[in-house]
């Protein structure tokens, strides 16, 4: 069976959202698990102090840090052609917005202004990142692909009876939503190429509970998860 | 109860599922803006044949355009205050060729993104002060499965997002009068359909039969029978159906 749960070692990783809480978490987790890691962020979100605070001291692994302009489709392909080349290959990717400034805005936005900027940020510049890394696992038909989103694509934003959530905008629930049907082509898609894409839904406690982000990630790269493909954990 | 007094905008009503929808709002007494890019006029034109006084006009517009749907809003304000009934229908497939995951350009999926979600989002956006003011308000969305085969990405992403966007409206504003439905599609039979078939080599005949075989109901959707099931939700009287989504596609997504 191919790699059993939290057996990274030499393995590759491009984590796109490196700097927001989620991605921060997942990469000094798999740094610290023996992972090589090229980080990519937005470069109005990116911190260069990042890579310090990832990579585990004596470890050995190799941490890069690449920013990309949002919507930019050379930048990103630049940044991870030049991963590809540096770590020598892709094994992971994992997308995971920063869902922290999602949710700082105010609920009751009903902006068009937010909506154009949000659509980008989120859903196209994961189409953008994925785009650029598959090409380089298809060769060897093996990848891991990993996207974050959130609950209220499926609840919407959470308030009164039933609620789930809580807090989401408008922009919030439709983004997640989008991202969870794309994810779910794409997987169509690349599946015979031996790639899986998988999803995680955070709730709306996840800063608290990120523990459970971080064994989902570890469930969805492992050989376990060989023929699970197309499908989300929603972690409520 | 009829539609005398409402005010209908339905996108993408030069399309199959769209004509049937206008025709049926107007049948209901509704007043129809038939928005589309082109062929909206042909449509209205056919409606107001059937009728004494006018039941429909064109509302020429691209949707992926944010300053082209603020001025279509601002002209429906001015001739008939606002939107009552907004159906979210319009989509484009993409380029019918190449649209499998990686080989998707990002012009293909932006353009199929903008139209599809984006022009739904703004449509919605610029709807729902009117309908709040007016404490009544019908929002449908025309969706898809979130885990439907063999549609390309952007399609599905732009369609699956009406299934969060139906959630967060109607547990924002269903208190407001504003109730929100969306139907997932598949297996509709309508020209748009029968073009995809042809761009990927097969005999539309043949592959609409193969359609027609692989639902668990024997046969296909027929676009009037999505226009009875909006028609059905904008009459209905409890607002306890609002933020439902129904899959409309012959059990192929739980079936199979």
């Amino acid at each position: 069976m191919e790699d059993p749960i939290g057996d990274y070692k030499g393995k590759n990783c491009v984590v796109f959202g490196a700097s927001s809480d989620v991605g921060r978490e997942m990469g000094r987790h798999l740094s610290q698990s023996g992972v090589n890691l090229c980080l990519i962020d937005l470069d109005v979100y990116g911190s260069d102090a990042l890579v310090e605070e990832v990579k585990r001291p004596g470890s050995g692994t190799k941490v890069l840090h690449r920013l990309v302009t949002s919507g930019d489709e050379d930048d990103f392909t630049k940044a991870v052609d030049e991963a590809a080349s540096e770590l020598g290959s892709i094994d992971y990717l994992i997308c995971a917005y920063y869902l922290e400034e999602v949710k700082s805005r105010e609920p009751d936005d009903l902006s068009i202004d937010r909506w154009d900027e949000l659509l980008e940020e989120w859903v196209l510049n994961y189409f953008l990142v994925a785009r650029a890394v598959v090409p380089h696992m298809i060769p060897r038909e093996m990848g891991r692909v990993i996207f974050v989103n959130t609950t209220t694509g499926y609840t919407g934003e959470g308030e009164g009876e039933g609620a789930l959530t809580g807090g989401g905008s408008i922009h919030e629930c439709a983004c997640s939503s989008a991202i969870t049907g794309m994810m779910t082509s794409i997987a169509r898609d690349i599946i015979p190429k031996g790639i899986s894409v998988n999803g995680i839904s955070l709730g709306p406690d996840y800063e608290n509970d990120m523990e459970r982000a971080i064994w989902a990630t570890d469930f969805w790269l492992s050989g376990l998860c060989e023929y699970a493909c197309g499908q989300v954990l929603r972690l409520y | 109860m009829d539609l005398g007094d409402k005010v209908s905008l339905v996108t993408g009503g030069a399309g199959g599922i769209g004509t049937e929808v206008c025709e049926r709002l107007a049948a209901l007494g509704s007043f129809v803006y038939v928005c589309d890019i082109k062929g909206a006029t042909e449509v209205a034109n056919c409606i107001n044949a059937k009728y004494q006084e006018p039941r429909a006009d064109s509302a020429k517009c691209d949707i992926s355009s944010r300053e082209e749907v603020e001025a279509m809003y601002a002209l429906i304000s001015e001739q008939r205050d606002g939107v009552d009934i907004l159906i979210n229908n319009a989509a484009v497939y993409g380029p019918l060729k190449a649209h499998n995951f990686p080989d998707i350009s990002y012009e293909h999926f932006t353009r199929t993104i903008q139209v599809d979600l984006s022009g739904a989002m703004y449509c919605t956006l610029l709807a729902v002060p009117y309908m709040k003011q007016k404490g009544w308000g019908r929002i449908i969305f025309t969706a898809a499965p979130m885990s439907s085969s063999g549609i390309p990405s952007p399609y599905l992403a732009g369609k699956a997002g009406f299934i969060g966007l139906t959630k967060y409206l109607s547990q924002r504003f269903s208190q407001d009068g504003i109730w929100t439905f969306a139907l997932a599609l598949r297996h509709v039979d309508t020209p748009l359909i029968r073009r995809v078939m042809e761009s990927r080599g097969w005999d539309p005949e043949e592959g609409v039969r193969a359609m027609h075989e692989k639902s668990s109901t024997g046969r296909m959707i027929a676009p009037e029978e999505i226009a009875d099931v909006y028609a059905h939700f904008i009459l209905a009287s409890s607002p306890r159906i609002s933020g439902t989504v129904i899959f409309a596609d012959g059990g192929i997504t739980y079936l199979r």
